[in-house]
């Protein structure tokens, strides 16, 4: 099932569905996969699943998505998980609120197709595996 | 002065009740609206109306017959350029709608030197002829006109001609209304304009010795004052407190006029005269000022009413955005399991991929459009390879080009200037182009990509041979929600904002984007672009 030599992968997603679709898409391609649907389980599953990659959503229950990335750059301990957001907001000064907390990239949903997502997943995690693995 | 009720009296104070009418109309107008399309044709239009009835009202009023023929005779000057000036206003409101072609416009200026002419020999009556205004024979508070010249009859044929051409402007501009409203004002306007002028013409009956129901023709220029009220309405030009004002003004200037009019002694003309005159500049400065005042209020009821709009917009549009990211993931999917799908079920997804790819732009153009309209739609410029950008984003159309057997050729030149510009903004304006010209070129077509060096900037331009736009188009290509009907019918589905959006960003970058474009042969747009870009706030 999944690669252990693989990222483990956290998907921070409060809709259903769009989680749903992504887990199935990084499943396949053996990603290992953990899920949190609010910012708080986003953070808990930090702690206790010590992911190597994020897919974080910004509008999220509770803490909101940029909230999530400040505390986890914050943390020593957590900052070198590798961010991508993933979010229906694309303004540019959401962009740069993102790039300037330490995502590494930043994606807007709907304008790309799920291959491509995972396509700049995989793109990401290639520029830090060394330091990760 | 007092007035006897035969019929010189009754026509003039008639006549005198049309020049106050269209004074104070010409003066609102002017006030109000002369920097509108059709203020101007209908200040005109109203100030020419008041010299003829100005002019035709002395005739009644002054001592002597060599003056008051004198007096008739510029009112008839008047009255040729009141056919003119209709003329003027029905070309110019028909302009609006229907773009007409040279033979109007020859036939519009044979009639203006005609009018032109008229007003020579009405000048030449002035110093003695008699052409077209005659000799008064008789007191002019018995005749109601001087005889008729041997030239009058051409100028009543004058007349003749002047209104059927501009009622004819009128109708063609009432069909071609874009609405049932808007052909029915056009209507109104024409039945009250044509009516009030033929009705106004009979009025040339006493020249000839007979009177042709007086009260038929003095029922013109009401109507005429009617089609000029409703011109002022349907520009909104009218609102409840200007037209408060107005009355309030206008009842001031009718009293202290005829006050004036009717005073016996010199003493209290002068009196009833320095109030009048003070009356009719403080009026005028206040009908101005009330006139701002509505018209900045209705410019922030505007410009609340399209904040509203493009928040709603804004608001719906992102969120749609989850809900289409879902529905496209789900067919990119169902996409890749194709293999185990049958035939028709393949057929149905690949149907639902490019539907909710359409629903993806569909979206992104409203929120782009909605930024645009709250001014969050902003740029962030850096230097870039624009060769490689154009490269790219030409190339994303390639497969479609070759699907639909269109050739398309992208040239980038080697010596293209280092530029700053917003790579996602402009990959976006660029794609908008493309997009549209190898949707709406035929197969057998070619589309071509140059991109060159241009004085200091860079050229970028996309050639088609596709459909083009029709004349009537062409002034609305960059409008917001605009589809010419040949690409409706091409390619039904598309927002109509590409190009909207396309000339933002150009414009944002300090470029242009112009076009030009032959019907059915194709479109050729072209994107100007400094070296650098306006700078940022």
């Amino acid at each position: 099932m999944a690669d252990p030599f693989g990222p483990r992968i956290l998907i921070v997603e409060d809709d259903p569905l769009l989680s749903e679709l992504l887990a199935e898409k990084l499943h396949g391609e053996k990603f290992d996969l953990r899920m949190a649907r609010t910012g708080e389980e986003a953070l808990e599953s930090v702690k206790k699943d010590k992911p190597d990659l994020m897919l974080l959503d910004i509008l999220l229950p509770g803490i909101d998505g940029f909230e999530v990335l400040k505390r986890v750059k914050e943390d020593p301990g957590t900052k070198h998980i590798v961010v991508i957001i993933l979010s229906n907001l694309g303004q540019q000064s959401d962009i740069d609120k993102g790039t300037q907390l330490g995502a590494e990239k930043y994606i807007v949903k709907v304008s790309l197709t799920l291959s491509e997502v995972v396509q700049a997943v995989r793109d990401v995690w290639q520029k830090h595996a060394p330091q990760a693995a | 002065m007092g007035l006897h009720f035969n019929p010189a009296d009754i026509q003039s104070i008639g006549i005198g009740l049309a020049a106050f009418l269209a004074t104070v109309l010409a003066v609102f107008i002017f006030i109000s609206a002369r920097h509108e399309r059709l203020g101007r044709p209908m200040w005109v239009t109203l100030g020419v109306a008041s010299v003829w009835a100005w002019f035709g009202f002395l005739y009644h009023l002054v001592p002597g017959l060599e003056l008051a023929r004198d007096m008739r005779v510029v009112s008839v000057m008047g009255i040729v350029w009141l056919a003119m000036s209709q003329l003027y206003f029905a070309g110019i409101y028909l302009g609006e709608r229907v773009q007409y072609g040279k033979l109007v416009r020859r036939m519009q200026l044979a009639i203006y030197s005609f009018g032109a002419f008229l007003t020579a020999l009405l000048v030449a009556d002035l110093f003695g002829t008699r052409l077209i205004v005659g000799k008064l024979l008789f007191p002019a508070d018995v005749a109601l006109a001087p005889m008729a010249g041997p030239l009058f009859g051409v100028l009543v044929g004058y007349f003749v001609v002047c209104t059927i051409f501009s009622g004819t402007l009128l109708a063609w501009r009432a069909r071609a209304g874009i609405d049932s409203s808007d052909r029915n004002q056009a209507l109104a306007l024409f039945i009250s304009m044509t009516v009030g002028l033929t009705l106004g013409g009979t009025r040339f009956t006493p020249w000839y010795g007979f009177d042709f129901y007086p009260l038929v023709g003095d029922i013109g220029f009401p109507l005429f004052v009617f089609a000029t009220f409703y011109s002022i309405k349907r520009y909104h030009l009218l609102n409840r407190e200007v037209a408060a004002a107005q009355l309030f003004i206008f009842t001031l200037w009718t009293l202290s006029f005829f006050r004036f009019l009717l005073d016996t002694s010199a003493q209290a003309m002068w009196v009833d005269g320095g109030f009048f005159l003070a009356a009719l500049v403080l009026g005028v400065f206040l009908l101005r000022s009330v006139v701002m005042e509505a018209k900045a209020q209705r410019e922030l009821a505007a410009v609340a009413v399209e904040r509203t709009k493009s928040e709603f917009i804004t608001i719906a549009a992102h969120q749609l955005r989850t809900p289409v990211a879902a529905l496209r993931w789900s067919f990119n999917l169902l996409a890749e399991g194709r293999e185990q799908l049958s035939e028709k079920q393949r057929a149905l997804v690949d149907k639902g991929n490019r539907a909710a790819d359409n629903m993806m732009h569909l979206v992104n153009d409203l929120l782009d459009m909605g930024h645009i309209a709250e001014g969050r739609f902003t740029y962030a410029f850096a230097v870039g390879d624009l060769g490689d950008t154009v490269r790219a984003e030409a190339g994303l159309f390639e497969d479609v080009a070759k699907q639909k057997g269109v050739a398309l050729d992208v040239s980038i030149a080697d010596n293209l200037p280092a530029i700053r510009f917003d790579a996602n903004r402009l990959n976006l304006a660029i794609q908008n182009l493309v997009d549209n010209a190898v949707k709406y070129t035929a197969s057998g077509g070619r589309v071509t990509v140059a991109t060159e060096r241009s004085g200091e900037g860079v050229r970028i331009t996309v050639q088609d041979t596709g459909i083009g736009f029709t004349p009537d188009e062409q002034s609305r290509v960059f409008e917001k929600f605009f589809r010419g009907s040949r690409a409706v019918h091409m390619s039904p589905d598309g927002s109509g904002l590409g190009l909207f959006i396309a000339k933002t960003i150009i414009e944002g970058h300090g470029g242009r984007l112009t076009f030009s474009t032959e019907e059915g042969k194709g479109a050729r747009f072209t994107i100007s672009l400094p070296t650098k870009p306006p700078a940022t706030p």
